[in-house]
C-alpha cells in the first residue's frame, strides 16, 4: 500500500497534552478551573461557563459502548486493504459524557451492542504518536 | 416571531439536465440552470442584482456568475456555509438582500459535476471546507472514519438501537423516493424500479447503511430567481412565497461525537422558526421536501421538525404516509437519492412547480403550503415553509 497513513498532528496547540498522554497509556482531558467542567475534545473555552483557563486531568480508559459503524469502502486509499472495519463510540466513565471515537480491537462486530463495557487500547505507530482503540472488556470470572 | 419573509417571492426556477457525465464545467452548469430560471421567470439575467453561489469550492464563484450573465451591477454576494443546509439558507440570504431594498432580482445556484468529479466522499476535500476541521484531522481521519456515510451510520445505528428503527423502514424511504422519481422524467432514476428485495441486498457501504441508502453523484445545476411581491406581481408566473424561513445550529457544532443529544439537529431549532413566522404548524403542510442525503436523515427529520415524535418516525414513514396521496407526499421529484444530488436547490425548485400546479402525474392536490428543510455537515439545518399564490 502506497497511500499514506492519515496521522494526528500531535504538536496542534490545543491537543498537544493529550497526544503527549497517549504515549504513556493515559487518556487525559481539559478541565476548567473556573467551574471544574471535564471537556473533549480539546477547545481552548469552556463549553459551560466560557472560562479560558484549563488544567489537564486523567480519565479511567473505559466506558460503554455508543454507538458504531461498520466501514466497507475505504473513504482513504490508506484504509483499502483495512475493509472491513468497526468504528466505534465509547463514552467514557467518570468523564460527565465525554465520548471518544476509535477503531474496535481484537473483537467480531457482530457481538456489539449499545452500554457494552469498553477499554482502550493504546496503539503506537511511531515514536511521536499513539492512537486509541477500543475493545470490549474482558467478561469478568465467575 | 415576526413574518418578515412573506413578501419575498420565488418567481423563477431552472435546471439543467442531470446526469452521469455532463461534459459541461461547473461554471457552464451553474450559468445554464441560472438563465432557466431567468427565462422562467421572464427577466433578462442583467437585471440580477444578488448572487448566491454554490458553496463546493470547486464549483462557480459570484463573479463567474457576474461576467457570464452580464450582470450590470453585482450589490451583493454570499455563501452560506451549512454543507447541504446551504441551499435553502441562501432564501434566508436573499430575504435579506430583498427585504432590506439592497436588491431587486437574487439569483441562488446550485451546480455540481458530482459524479464525474466525485467530490461526495474525498476525505481530504471534505476535511478542508468541514467545521472544526482540526477534530475531524486528529481524532477522526486516523481511526479510518472521513465521510458523510460514516458520520451519519452512527447516527442511524443509535436509532435503530434505541427505538427499534429496522432497515426495512429505512428501505420504505427509499423506495417512495423511487416511486416519485419513477413519475418525474427529469430524474436519473427515471427508468429504474427499485423492490424491497433489490434495497435488502445492496451491498454495505458503511452499515447500517448500504448503497441504496445514500444519495446519488449527479452532474447537474439547479437555480432559482427571487424578488419582492410587487415585481413578482408583473412577472409570468403566479408568485410562490417565502412564508417562514430559518437556518439553525446545534449544541457542539463543531464535534457530532460529543453533542449530548444525537438526534437533536440545527433543524431542530429551525424548524419551529420557520413555522412560527408563517403561523403555521407541521399538520398544515400539504408536502414536504426533506434532505435525503441518506435514508435515516429523512426519519430523523421529520422527527426533529415535528411531523411526528421522536423514535415514531420508522413508523411514519412505513404506512404509505410519505408517498404521493399519503397524509404527507415527501420528495415528490425523487430527492437525492432518486432524482438527483443537487444539494437540495433541486427540492426547492420541486416545491414551487408543486405549488403552482406543474407537477402532471406527481402533482399533489391542491398543494398550497409545503415545508422544504436542509441539512448539512455534522447537523447544520434549514427550513423554509413555501406558500402558493392559491393559499
Amino acid at each position: 500500500m502506497s497511500a499514506v497513513r492519515p496521522l494526528p498532528t500531535v504538536d496542534y496547540l490545543d491537543h498537544k497534552p493529550f497526544w503527549d498522554a497517549t504515549r504513556s497509556g493515559k487518556i487525559m482531558v481539559q478541565k476548567c478551573t473556573a467551574c471544574g467542567a471535564v471537556r473533549f475534545p480539546p477547545r481552548p473555552a469552556c463549553t459551560k461557563c466560557g472560562s479560558l483557563d484549563v488544567e489537564w486531568v486523567e480519565l479511567d480508559a473505559k466506558g460503554h459502548l455508543y454507538s458504531w459503524t461498520v466501514t466497507h469502502v475505504a473513504m482513504n486509499p490508506y484504509f483499502a486493504d483495512a475493509v472491513p472495519y468497526a468504528v466505534v463510540v465509547v463514552e467514557l466513565a467518570g468523564g460527565e459524557g465525554i465520548r471518544m471515537l476509535g477503531r474496535l480491537a481484537g473483537a467480531d462486530p457482530g457481538a456489539l451492542h449499545l452500554g457494552l463495557p469498553m477499554r482502550a487500547v493504546f496503539e503506537e505507530i511511531d515514536e511521536r504518536v499513539t492512537l486509541v482503540n477500543w475493545k470490549p472488556e474482558p467478561k469478568p470470572r465467575p | 416571531m415576526k413574518n418578515w419573509s412573506s413578501d419575498v417571492c420565488i418567481v423563477g426556477v431552472g435546471q439543467t439536465d442531470f446526469t452521469r457525465g455532463s461534459r459541461r464545467s461547473n461554471i457552464t452548469l451553474a450559468v445554464q440552470a441560472a438563465l432557466a430560471a431567468c427565462a422562467d421567470a421572464g427577466i433578462d439575467s442583467s437585471e440580477i442584482d444578488g448572487v448566491l453561489p454554490p458553496h463546493q469550492g470547486t464549483s462557480a464563484c459570484a463573479e463567474d456568475l457576474m461576467a457570464n450573465l452580464r450582470i450590470r451591477e453585482l450589490k451583493y454576494s454570499t455563501i452560506a456555509y451549512l454543507g447541504g443546509a446551504s441551499a435553502v439558507a441562501s432564501l434566508q440570504s436573499a430575504a435579506l438582500a430583498l427585504v432590506s431594498g439592497l436588491c431587486n432580482y437574487v439569483l441562488a445556484v446550485r451546480a455540481r459535476n458530482g459524479y464525474s468529479e466525485r467530490t461526495g466522499a474525498n476525505a481530504d476535500f471534505l476535511i478542508g471546507v468541514l467545521p472544526g476541521s482540526q477534530f475531524r484531522r486528529n481524532f477522526e481521519l486516523p481511526y479510518g472514519f472521513s465521510a458523510p456515510v460514516q458520520w451519519y451510520s452512527l447516527m442511524a445505528k443509535r436509532h435503530m438501537e434505541e427505538f427499534g428503527t429496522t432497515r426495512e423502514q429505512l428501505g420504505r424511504v427509499a423506495l417512495a423516493m423511487r416511486k416519485h422519481a419513477n413519475l418525474n422524467p427529469h430524474a436519473q432514476m427515471h427508468a429504474k424500479e427499485l423492490t424491497m428485495a433489490q434495497y435488502l441486498a445492496s451491498r454495505p457501504i458503511s452499515e447500517p447503511y448500504h448503497l441504496l441508502d445514500c444519495c446519488l453523484e449527479t452532474d447537474g445545476g439547479s437555480a432559482v430567481i427571487l424578488t419582492t411581491r410587487d415585481r413578482a406581481r408583473k412577472l409570468r408566473h403566479l408568485p410562490v412565497s417565502l412564508a417562514g424561513i430559518a437556518e439553525g445550529h446545534s449544541e457542539s457544532p463543531d464535534d457530532l461525537v460529543n453533542r449530548r443529544d444525537w438526534l437533536s439537529i440545527g433543524l431542530t431549532r429551525a424548524a419551529p422558526r420557520a413555522f412560527d413566522m408563517a403561523g403555521l404548524g407541521p399538520q398544515d403542510m400539504d408536502a414536504a421536501m426533506i434532505y435525503d442525503c441518506f435514508t435515516f436523515e429523512v426519519i430523523q427529520q421529520l422527527e426533529e421538525s415535528s411531523f411526528c415524535p421522536r423514535g415514531e418516525g420508522g413508523r411514519f414513514v412505513s404506512g404509505g404516509n410519505i408517498e404521493i396521496g399519503g397524509t404527507l407526499p415527501v420528495n415528490t421529484h425523487g430527492g437525492l437519492l432518486s432524482e438527483g444530488h443537487l444539494s437540495g436547490m433541486n427540492h426547492i425548485v420541486e416545491a414551487v412547480q408543486q405549488l403552482r400546479g406543474q407537477c402532471g402525474s406527481r402533482q399533489v392536490e391542491n398543494a398550497r403550503h409545503i415545508f422544504v428543510s436542509g441539512w448539512g455537515d455534522l447537523g447544520d439545518g434549514s427550513a423554509a415553509v413555501l406558500r402558493g399564490a392559491k393559499a
